[in-house]
Parts: C-alpha cells; sequence; structure tokens
C-alpha cells in the first residue's frame, strides 16, 4: 500500500516537474532562462531590445497567468471533492447549485447591456465585469442557502433543486442576452461562457491570494470532517461532527471560492467534476487524501490545459473550457465503462 | 440516566411519537419494542439527542446535553438501522471513524489500538483491508457495530451510553449471541444500553427493561417478567402462546386461517 502511495506521489512529481516547464517555455514567445535570470538579477543589462521585450511579455502576462491557473485549478477541483463529499454523490460539481450559471448570466448582462460601463469611471472600472459577475454568483450562492435553510440546518436536496431552478433561469436569460446582442457582444460572450485565463494580471493574482488562497488551506484540513459526513448526516453528528455548523461553513467556503474564480475567467466546465474522479479510479483513500490531491491535481491540469489553449492556434487563443471539457469527456466515459465491468464482475 | 418528559413529535401533520414520559436507568439495559411504524426509531434518535422534539424535554445525564457535539459524542454511541454501501472505504478505515471525538487530525495510536479490539470483537480482522463494497449485509452490519464499539471504548469511569437500532439485522445465530455477550459486557461496565429490537424473546431475556410502544404512545413497561401474551397480542395484533420462562411464540397457523381467506382478499380488493 505505501509502495503504490510513493510510486503515485513519484508520478505527480514528475507531472508538475514537466507541465511546469512546459506552460513556463511555450508560447507566442519563446525566452531562455539565461535572458530571464539577467532580466532578474541585472536588471537587462546585456539584453538586447527584443530580450527584454520578452523577458516583459514573461513577468506581465505569463507569470501572472500560470499562477491565476493554479490557484483557480485548485479552487475549482478542491470544491468539486469538498461538495461530492459532503452531498454524498460523486456526480455533484459546483455547477449544480447554479453558481456559475447566474455568474454566465450577469456577465451576459454585463457585456450585452453594458452594466459594467455604469462604474466605468470609479477606480471600479479596471474589474467592473469581474464585479458584476460575482455579485451574479453571490446571489445565486445566497439565494440557494436562503431557500434550503431550515433553522440554520441546509436540506442539500433543496439546495440541488434550487440549483436546478437557478440553471434553468440563468441559461434562459443568457441565451436571451446573446440573442439581444452584436456580432462583437456575442464574441466577447461565448469566450467568457467558455472561459479565459487570457485577461490574467498580477492585481487579479493577488486578489485570489487573499481571497481563495486561506480557503484552500482551510479546506484542506476537512477531510475528517468529509469522512464522518460518509456515514450519512445524523450520523456524523454521532460521531462528533457539528453538522450545521460544518455543513454552511463547507457550502459558503466552496461557493466563494468558486465564484471569485468564475468572476475572473468565466465558466471552466469539468474540472469540478473530473478530477476527484481521476484520484478516485487510481487510489481509494480517505477524503484528506482526496482533498490535497484534487486541489494539485486541478491546478495542474488547468495550467496544462491553458497552455495548450494558449499555444495550439497560435496566434490566437482557444476558450479554455473547450479544452477541459476535450480533457475531461473522456475520462469521465472511461470511468463510466470501468465501473459498468465492475458492477459486471 | 435519561429523562424523557412529555416528548412528543411531529413530521408536518403525521404524529409519531404522544406525549411520552420513560426513564431510562444508568447501567441497564432497556429494550424498546413495537409494531412497525410504532415510532421506536424516532424515540431512540431523541433520547440520543440526534433529533430534536417538537415538545418536551430531555435530561441526559449529569448535565450531558450542554456538551458540545464532539464531547458528547465522547461519551455516547448510535449505532443506526440503514448505512450506505457503496463506499469505497476499507472495513479499518470505518471502525476507526468511531474514534474520530477523540482526535484532532490524525488519529492517536490509543485509537488505532481501540479500533483493533473492536475489528477483534466482532472478528473482522480477515476482512480489515477491504472495501465496504464488497462485504455481505451481516458483514457491513458487524463492522458498524465494531464502530460504535471503539467508540464506547477507553475512559471506564465516565458516563457512558450506547443506543442501536435494530442491531441484530442482517446477523446470522453466532453473531446474535455475539451480541447480547457484548450488551452484557457494556452493562458490567455501567454503560446505558438502549436498543430497538424485533426479536422479542431475546430482548426478553436481555433487558433489565422493555418498553412496547404502539402508535407512538407507550403501552406498556417494566422488567421482561411482567411480559405476557396479552401485552403482545395488543401490541402486534396476532395471537401469542408462552412456550416457557420469557419466550414466546406467534400462532402462525392460527394466522394463516385467519386472515388470508379469500374473503378477506375480495374485501380488500373492493375497497
Amino acid at each position: 500500500m505505501l509502495r503504490k502511495k510513493s510510486i503515485w506521489y513519484g508520478v505527480l512529481a514528475v507531472l508538475t516537474v514537466g507541465i511546469f516547464l512546459y506552460a513556463l517555455s511555450a508560447g507566442a514567445m519563446s525566452i531562455s532562462l539565461k535572458t530571464l535570470i539577467s532580466y532578474f538579477f541585472s536588471n537587462g543589462d546585456g539584453l538586447s531590445s527584443e530580450e527584454m521585450m520578452s523577458a516583459k511579455v514573461f513577468v506581465n502576462l505569463r507569470g501572472p497567468r500560470i499562477l491565476l491557473a493554479i490557484i483557480i485549478g485548485a479552487s475549482l477541483a478542491l470544491s468539486g471533492a469538498v461538495l461530492q463529499g459532503l452531498f454524498r454523490n460523486p456526480l455533484v460539481d459546483p455547477g449544480l447549485i447554479g453558481i456559475s450559471s447566474m455568474a454566465s448570466t450577469f456577465a451576459a448582462f454585463s457585456i450585452v447591456l453594458g452594466i459594467h460601463e455604469w462604474f466605468s469611471a470609479s477606480w471600479m472600472g479596471l474589474f467592473a465585469q469581474n464585479l458584476v459577475t460575482f455579485i451574479g454568483a453571490s446571489l445565486a450562492v445566497i439565494v440557494a442557502i436562503f431557500l434550503s435553510n431550515r433553522n440554520g440546518n441546509l436540506s442539500v436536496i433543496t439546495l440541488l433543486l434550487v440549483g436546478i431552478a437557478l440553471n434553468a433561469l440563468g441559461g434562459s436569460i443568457t441565451g436571451l442576452m446573446s440573442y439581444l446582442s452584436n456580432d462583437d457582444q456575442l464574441r466577447n460572450l461565448i469566450f467568457w461562457l467558455m472561459g479565459s485565463l487570457g485577461a490574467a494580471s498580477w492585481t487579479k493574482v493577488l486578489l485570489l491570494t487573499i481571497f481563495n488562497v486561506p480557503i484552500i488551506f482551510l479546506l484542506l484540513s476537512k477531510g475528517k470532517v468529509l469522512d464522518s459526513f460518509s456515514l450519512g448526516e445524523e450520523d456524523a453528528l454521532y460521531i462528533g461532527t457539528n453538522v450545521k455548523r460544518e455543513k454552511m461553513l463547507l457550502i459558503v467556503f466552496t461557493s466563494f471560492i468558486v465564484s471569485t474564480s468564475v468572476s475572473l475567467t468565466g465558466v471552466i466546465g469539468f474540472v469540478g467534476l473530473v478530477v476527484p474522479h481521476i484520484i478516485r479510479l487510481f487510489m481509494q483513500r480517505g477524503s484528506g487524501f482526496l482533498l490535497i490531491n484534487s486541489a494539485w491535481i486541478g491546478a495542474l491540469l488547468l495550467l496544462f490545459s491553458d497552455t495548450l489553449a494558449r499555444t495550439i492556434v497560435l496566434p490566437k487563443e482557444l476558450p479554455i473550457g473547450i479544452i477541459t471539457s476535450l480533457i475531461g469527456t473522456p475520462i469521465f466515459l472511461f470511468m463510466v465503462i470501468k465501473n459498468k465491468k465492475a458492477l459486471r464482475s | 440516566m435519561i429523562v424523557l418528559q412529555n416528548i412528543t413529535k411531529n413530521y408536518g401533520s403525521k404524529v409519531i411519537l404522544k406525549d411520552i414520559q420513560l426513564t431510562f436507568e444508568t447501567g441497564q439495559h432497556t429494550a424498546i419494542l413495537g409494531a412497525n411504524g410504532a415510532g421506536k426509531s424516532t424515540l431512540l434518535r431523541i433520547a440520543a439527542l440526534g433529533i430534536e422534539p417538537t415538545k418536551g424535554q430531555i435530561y441526559f445525564g449529569a448535565d450531558l446535553q450542554n456538551l458540545n457535539t464532539k464531547e458528547l459524542s465522547k461519551r455516547r454511541a448510535f449505532l443506526s438501522q440503514h448505512y450506505a454501501r457503496d463506499l469505497s472505504a476499507t472495513v479499518y478505515d470505518m471502525v476507526l471513524l468511531g474514534r474520530q471525538p477523540f482526535y484532532q487530525h490524525k488519529p492517536h495510536k490509543s485509537d488505532v489500538n481501540f479500533a483493533v479490539q473492536a475489528l477483534e470483537r466482532f472478528s473482522l480482522i480477515s476482512l480489515i483491508h477491504h472495501p465496504i463494497h464488497l462485504l455481505s449485509g451481516g458483514e457491513l452490519q458487524r463492522v458498524h457495530l465494531a464502530r460504535v464499539y471503539a467508540q464506547i471504548l477507553g475512559d471506564d469511569s465516565s458516563e457512558k451510553y450506547f443506543f442501536m437500532d435494530e442491531p441484530s439485522n442482517n446477523l446470522d445465530m453466532k453473531f446474535q449471541v455475539e451480541l447480547f455477550a457484548l450488551i452484557d459486557e457494556l452493562r458490567a461496565k455501567g454503560i446505558t444500553v438502549i436498543s430497538v429490537l424485533h426479536d422479542i424473546n431475546l430482548a426478553l431475556q436481555s433487558a433489565d427493561k422493555v418498553v412496547f410502544l404502539s402508535d407512538g404512545k407507550v403501552q406498556f413497561e417494566g422488567e421482561p417478567e411482567l411480559c405476557n401474551t396479552d401485552w403482545l397480542e395488543e401490541i402486534y395484533q396476532i395471537p401469542f402462546e408462552q412456550q416457557g420462562h420469557l419466550t414466546f411464540r406467534p400462532l402462525i397457523q392460527g394466522l394463516v386461517n385467519k386472515d388470508f381467506n379469500t374473503k378477506t382478499i375480495q374485501q380488500f380488493i373492493h375497497s
């Protein structure tokens, strides 16, 4: 058993190094390690203007983009793992309680009706669309929690049903907005609906470091709580879990980190659903193992997908949602087939 | 000691328990019996502070109801009637869950020792690495019994409570006997045992007190010696005969002739 775990972490370490090197080096502009060292340690002395340019691109564009992919990938996959454990349903992902679809709806409002322009005069102008989207995502969470709350205890079934309603509502409004939009707006909207890390900046990395990173660490410590939920809510209580408090905390925190992620990058599907499954496919361990590995592999998957998205159709970019779904779907189908075989035997 | 005063429980307009007054004495085994839907499991869950009553008061030991969830769980273990089967956790992981109230992030050595002791107690050592979803019904029941047993192990000086909802479910004769040996062991340690049981004879032979529920009310309660065929016939609505000391048998022959004749079936269809 120990040997299997060492192999697992060995493979993960190799993948991490490989994907990092790929993400650092691949792109429209290539850069050598020597140029980077010179840029950082001797203020670019002796570098040609072309080398200076590529170093700047690297520091201001690729650097934040890589970090954004890591934080958002970890946020999405970890949220999926937490919610699947909490709801005791392997098909749950953060989108299911309506976060992504309400975020999309508000993004569509913002793009098509120009809501973000209301803020454009203020300091918020730079993040106006992100802010409007975050409000949409938060609204979904608040409505879902409010309607499923009964004396401080959240009904999981009601939460999922409200999610279905919000998804339907969000889908139809987004549809209406895309019908009303002009060509430019539609293109913008489609790109947003499929997600992109193209607008990465150090400010966004800083925002996510402040908001998401502490929550990610907090959620990573909830393996024991999620293990207790595997018995069912009432029996989790009998083994000492404060069910009402933990359930509320897990739902609010996962929703929050998904909302911030969605509002900065658009909807990135399949990461939250598929990553925990990939882990379960190879390693059946407790929730603690699942959480830390979901965050890790989620970060790697998004980093890999984003690097592909920005390099395979150079000089253009693909929306990242296309890549994550293209990677996720075959894995998901493979799991279904494997499960079917296991059931038959 | 647990005292239930005027306990009522409603689910919407459906009344499950009506004005229950009961006392569960310290260190004794009280068995709750009754027909399906009489409110036995609900009563057990309320007594264990798992769900709240609609009305009424509960006095749980020496102020134990004021402890937080974790501290309370060091003193009270509960075996439910149904558990999920589709879990990938192993038998060992599952039994170790019983020690959760005693550690923060990682189980201590003592927790592991208690889990192993519980696994041994229910003859599960050979299945220790098996995933839950591959177990038979009886094996799964033993795993959960071992889990709640692991939870109650250690620190024999404090007041403890052990609740079981139909613990003999799926168990073969050997493990049913083992189960009652376990109840004796717990009682000997001063642990209060409260169970919901279907097997009348096992309940009568093992319990210090039996409580018969009917339609959400306590119909009869007392020492097992007080139980008679009149009680049982009123509770279960079928004829019984006494076969010996604390041993009763339903009269199946009479039941077939009385209840399942064609006239009854026709009446049922036409109603």
